[in-house]
């Protein structure tokens, strides 16, 4: 039996309590930087995770399996990403609130200058599209797992996808 | 993932840059390191049998509170309406002359407008109980306290996006908050005169400040409320001991609400999905009716996430939106307590689609 087949066989036995420590443990902080990439805004970014978690704890029962809890998690947290930059936006006509955390000073100034860009374009997007981008990229997802996340087809992922580049391509020529 | 043209060497050098900006800005955020603590807080409640007492007690409780809160609500009913824009900052009409001012985020040259969670009273059911909403505010600063005390402000000034939610304190009322690594303090001063304020409104108004303080600051930490005056009681309430978020029994929250749509908001006609958080009471039910300019058009039932009774767990219901017009959508829950039928456990959102 492989690693994950253990992890997978182990975890069937595990209570929901359990199951929250190790998933916390392996996934808490990838999911906080994931929703932090959506929202913008570490803080919130947390407690979106954190809802998630209590969520996840709710239906263990049901999921039993720390892929299948993992990707309930993923979408949670997506949606509730998305829930809150809407009422966010709702809220303030959306002036986008900067990241909390500055840019650390090892980072050169012309990369900053670079990421910045990408980032600037990234904010651009229709959600959708910058959610497929942030999964793909920043969570490297497959399209079936992106799919799943955001809870819509491979094929509106592979348009969204397909979109999201377009722009991005024309956006960062400019800024060239 | 197979975007078209992908093997187009521009776009694997754009890939490049997003996976390079992406892994640096994710890089920056760091969680707090008390996530675990916190999550456990919140779910330890489902292993008690519950809420109930606490609901049962406070619905008993709801007359006297009820009548405070609508006392309350009356003082602030000018406000209420100048309040229709989410985004309006503190309202400065509760800075009173008389009392001591502490440092308010938006007089700093340094201050942003930033998100931070909001805890609200709002009336559910036959009971008091708290809301939570994310509102912008003016934040000086980045760090956690600037953040924390902005959400304070916030949630003593009021202000809420929905007008059905509150806030309980008096017109006026001033806080300096300070955040360490084991505990918030709130120093609180009250205007002169303020209408009577019931116990069970103080306990609900200090737990309003709690939630709202360990959330926006991301710690479940003890929150030590003092008065400037130097009084070591609050509405009656003991100030010794510092304050924590109520959990099982005490849980102050309300039983469902609804996170989208906000109220207020316009959405464009089509489909809408409708989320919202609720408890598992008896059948685990949450029923939803929509109406448009005042007539149903949808109603119907969804069960929450939650798989034990008592758990708390998050629900959603795709929306038919394709007529523009005025919306309301009302969720509710049957009323644990079981008493008088009629009353339930209700949360609504007006929105416009166009």
């Amino acid at each position: 039996m492989d690693v994950a087949g253990e992890a997978a066989s182990e975890a069937a036995t595990w209570d929901a309590d359990e199951a929250v420590t190790a998933l916390y443990t392996a996934h808490y902080r990838s999911l906080v930087r994931l929703s932090a990439l959506l929202l913008h805004d570490r803080a919130v970014a947390e407690e979106v995770v954190q809802d998630a978690f209590v969520a996840m704890h709710g239906a263990w029962r049901r999921l039993r399996d720390p892929e299948r809890a993992l990707a309930y998690l993923r979408q949670s947290v997506v949606n509730r990403s998305r829930s809150a930059l809407r009422r966010r936006r709702t809220a303030e006509r959306y002036a986008p609130a900067p990241m909390p955390d500055a840019a650390s000073a090892e980072h050169d100034a012309l990369t900053l200058v670079e990421h910045d860009g990408v980032l600037r374009a990234l904010r651009t997007l229709p959600s959708r599209q910058r959610e497929v981008m942030v999964l793909r990229y920043y969570a490297d997802l497959s399209e079936a797992q992106i799919a799943e996340a955001m809870g819509i087809s491979r094929g509106a992922v592979k348009s969204h996808a397909s979109r999201a580049m377009a722009t991005l391509r024309t956006t960062l020529e400019q800024q060239r | 993932m197979s975007v078209p043209g992908s093997g187009d060497r521009h776009d694997e050098e754009l890939e490049a840059r997003l996976r390079a900006a992406l892994r640096a800005s994710a890089d920056e955020v760091t969680p707090a390191g008390d996530g675990l603590a916190r999550i456990r807080t919140r779910t330890a409640r489902s292993h008690g049998r519950g809420w109930m007492p606490w609901a049962v007690a406070a619905a008993a409780a709801a007359v006297v509170a009820g009548a405070g809160l609508g006392f309350v609500l009356g003082d602030r009913g000018p406000q209420r309406s100048s309040v229709a824009q989410p985004a309006t900052p503190l309202p400065s009409t509760h800075q009173t002359p008389t009392t001591v001012t502490s440092p308010t985020p938006q007089e700093s040259p340094a201050s942003a407008t930033s998100a931070v969670p909001v805890y609200w009273v709002g009336q559910q059911g036959s009971r008091l109980a708290l809301f939570r909403e994310f509102l912008s505010a003016p934040v000086a600063g980045t760090d956690v306290g600037a953040r924390t005390s902005a959400a304070v402000e916030r949630a003593l000034a009021g202000g809420a996006g929905d007008p059905d939610y509150t806030s309980p304190w008096p017109a006026g009322t001033k806080a300096t908050t300070t955040v360490s690594s084991s505990s918030i303090g709130v120093e609180l001063t009250l205007p002169a005169t303020y209408a009577v304020v019931p116990p069970a409104t103080a306990r609900l108004a200090v737990q309003q400040l709690v939630w709202t303080a360990t959330a926006a600051a991301q710690e479940n930490v003890p929150v030590r409320i003092s008065l400037a005056d130097g009084s070591d009681t609050l509405f009656g309430l003991s100030l010794a001991k510092p304050f924590t978020r109520g959990t099982g029994t005490d849980d102050p929250r309300a039983l469902v609400w609804i996170l989208a749509p906000t109220q207020g908001q316009t959405v464009a006609a089509g489909a809408l999905t409708a989320r919202g958080e609720g408890v598992n009471a008896f059948e685990n039910t949450v029923e939803w009716t929509l109406t448009r300019d005042g007539a149903t058009v949808g109603h119907g039932s969804v069960m929450t996430s939650a798989t034990d009774t008592g758990q708390r767990g998050t629900w959603s219901v795709p929306l038919d939106l394709s007529a523009p017009g005025s919306y309301v959508l009302t969720v509710a829950e049957p009323d644990p307590s079981g008493g008088e039928s009629t009353i339930r456990w209700a949360d609504s959102k007006a929105f416009t689609v166009r």
